[in-house]
């Protein structure tokens, strides 16, 4: 029984605050948004764990930071 | 110089336990989809096929090599149920008997159709036992002896390949070919293989006597970088085989018969040669770093009480009858339980890389949790059973028609848990 939405007809909350946002910045904006914010919270990081001198945490989140802007740009594109 | 010959050995040998067989065959069908724009989807594979499994490799390596250290920040008993499940799924149920099955079908059965199955993966069985019994040279035999035969085999293909192209790069009106690339190589399940591979590498690098904790780190996460940067020039020459390649296959073809084809217009009836070696080699490194490291992996659960050798023996034997009766039977086991597992070590790996900044445990159990749940029921409609309103559910969340249903679940997840772990701390007047 397909119940589920008579719940809450449309999961769109995702979509709409997408559309709300490119709306608002257009499509590049979206992007730089997305991939601006995953510069910051990744760089800030990065310089942290550096400052700490654990290089290899330095490492880890500097791919893990490309693998999320390629993300942005896979998933946003499909 | 001894460190930098013992971080190569380590490194070749950790390239060599990732490259399999299915490494070899899916590049070039990328390059043939992709046609001129292969350089695009070589990023989009980059990030996921090599940048995922590196992290993995380096996260455990802060983790001691240690599964348990790695995961149990779930709880203890996830960790070794999570533990077990990976090991049987990319260890005897699966990985290991394809690799037998894969050499029989591409390396032996094309060169000597007249061998029977059992002849031939009896032979490589024992072979893959004869690297494996001694579990600290196991990294040693891999590196020294069968990579610099595997990187000759493929070597060979590629250069020549690069030097003399089949065809012409032509466009083949692929719309996003580094968004599919990006999507398939998360689809290689590599960053599994990196968790459990990390233990080895770990014991190697204690046993040539690096016995600090930080050489260790070091020298694990540069034999890591080597590892990717091998994975990273072959994948690139086998796409840009593939890519040469598009205005002779069509999309159609498997990806089986389009390296075969590949191989021998490239290099003529050696191409079956090179080929079948190139695919054997690939097949038994992965089959012995699975073999060694799901050895160490049961001895250490067992207390020692079953020995190293005889969890590798009965692996060996159970992985040489699997390899002839029943390799697809036991896939319809194996493969949910992969699909199921996937996601949960994606996020323990992501939140392990900030794990020094998570001060608050919690927030792994919230996380994992909430994505285990999302991957049961994807791992119950691999096997056929539908739970349609928890199916309906999953569909509406953002990123689902990708196959990154999990994501927001895992983010919402950890947020939950930190929240109310706040709350919780505040009423016990903990804050």
């Amino acid at each position: 029984m397909d119940f589920f939405p008579r719940i809450i007809p449309e999961f769109t909350v995702f979509k709409f605050i997408a559309r709300m946002v490119i709306r608002a910045v257009g499509i590049w904006g979206y992007y730089f948004l997305f991939v601006g914010l995953d510069l910051f919270i990744c760089t800030k990081f990065i310089y942290k764990a550096l400052k700490e001198e654990k290089f290899e945490t330095a490492v880890a989140i500097s791919i893990l930071m490309l693998i999320l802007v390629g993300g942005i740009i896979a998933l946003v594109n499909t | 110089m001894k460190k930098f010959n013992d971080v190569l050995v380590i490194g070749l040998a950790l390239f060599a336990m990732f490259f399999g067989a299915g490494n070899l065959i899916f590049p070039p069908y990328i390059g043939l989809l992709s046609g001129d724009k292969w350089y695009l989807a070589l990023l989009g594979f980059l990030l996921t096929g090599i940048g995922l499994p590196l992290t993995g490799i380096i996260v455990m390596s802060k983790n001691d090599g240690d599964f348990e250290k790695f995961a149990g920040k779930v709880s203890s008993s996830f960790s070794k149920g999570l533990g077990i499940i990976i090991m049987l799924a990319i260890g005897p149920l699966l990985a290991i008997p394809r690799t037998g099955a894969t050499t029989f079908e591409m390396g032996v059965k094309p060169l000597f159709p007249n061998v029977s199955s059992v002849v031939a993966t009896t032979i490589f069985f024992a072979i893959n036992l004869y690297f494996v019994i001694n579990p600290s040279s196991v990294i040693d035999k891999i590196g020294k002896i069968l990579t610099p035969v595997l990187l000759a085999m493929l070597a060979i293909i590629i250069v020549k390949g690069i030097v003399s192209p089949i065809g012409q790069l032509a466009s083949t009106g692929l719309q996003n070919p580094f968004s599919r690339a990006f999507s398939e190589g998360y689809q290689t399940m590599d960053a599994l293989a990196s968790t459990v591979f990390a233990g080895i590498v770990i014991s190697s690098v204690v046993a040539k006597g690096y016995t600090e904790k930080r050489d260790q780190i070091k020298l694990t996460v540069i034999a890591g970088m080597i590892a990717a940067t091998g994975l990273l020039l072959v994948y690139g020459g086998l796409m840009y085989l593939g890519a040469t390649a598009t205005t002779i296959y069509s999309p159609e073809i498997s990806k089986t018969e389009l390296i075969i084809g590949i191989t021998e217009r490239i290099l003529g009836n050696f191409g079956k040669v090179a080929l079948g070696l190139a695919v054997a080699f690939a097949c038994l490194t992965t089959s012995v770093g699975l073999t060694a490291t799901a050895g160490e992996f049961f001895s250490k659960i067992s207390n020692d009480r079953i020995s190293y050798k005889a969890v590798v023996i009965i692996i060996t034997v159970f992985s040489a009858i699997v390899s002839n009766f029943g390799v697809e039977k036991i896939v319809k086991i194996a493969v949910p339980l992969l699909v199921t597992v996937y996601p949960v070590v994606i996020v323990l790996i992501v939140l392990n890389i900030f794990d020094e900044y998570i001060k608050n445990k919690n927030v792994y159990a919230g996380a994992v949790y909430l994505t285990l749940i999302i991957s049961i029921i994807d791992g119950l409609a691999a096997i056929g059973i539908n739970i349609k309103v928890a199916q309906n559910f999953i569909a509406k969340l953002p990123f689902a028609s990708s196959g990154f249903a999990w994501i927001v679940p895992a983010i919402l997840g950890g947020l939950i848990a930190l929240i109310f772990s706040r709350k919780e701390n505040r009423v016990n007047g903990n804050n």
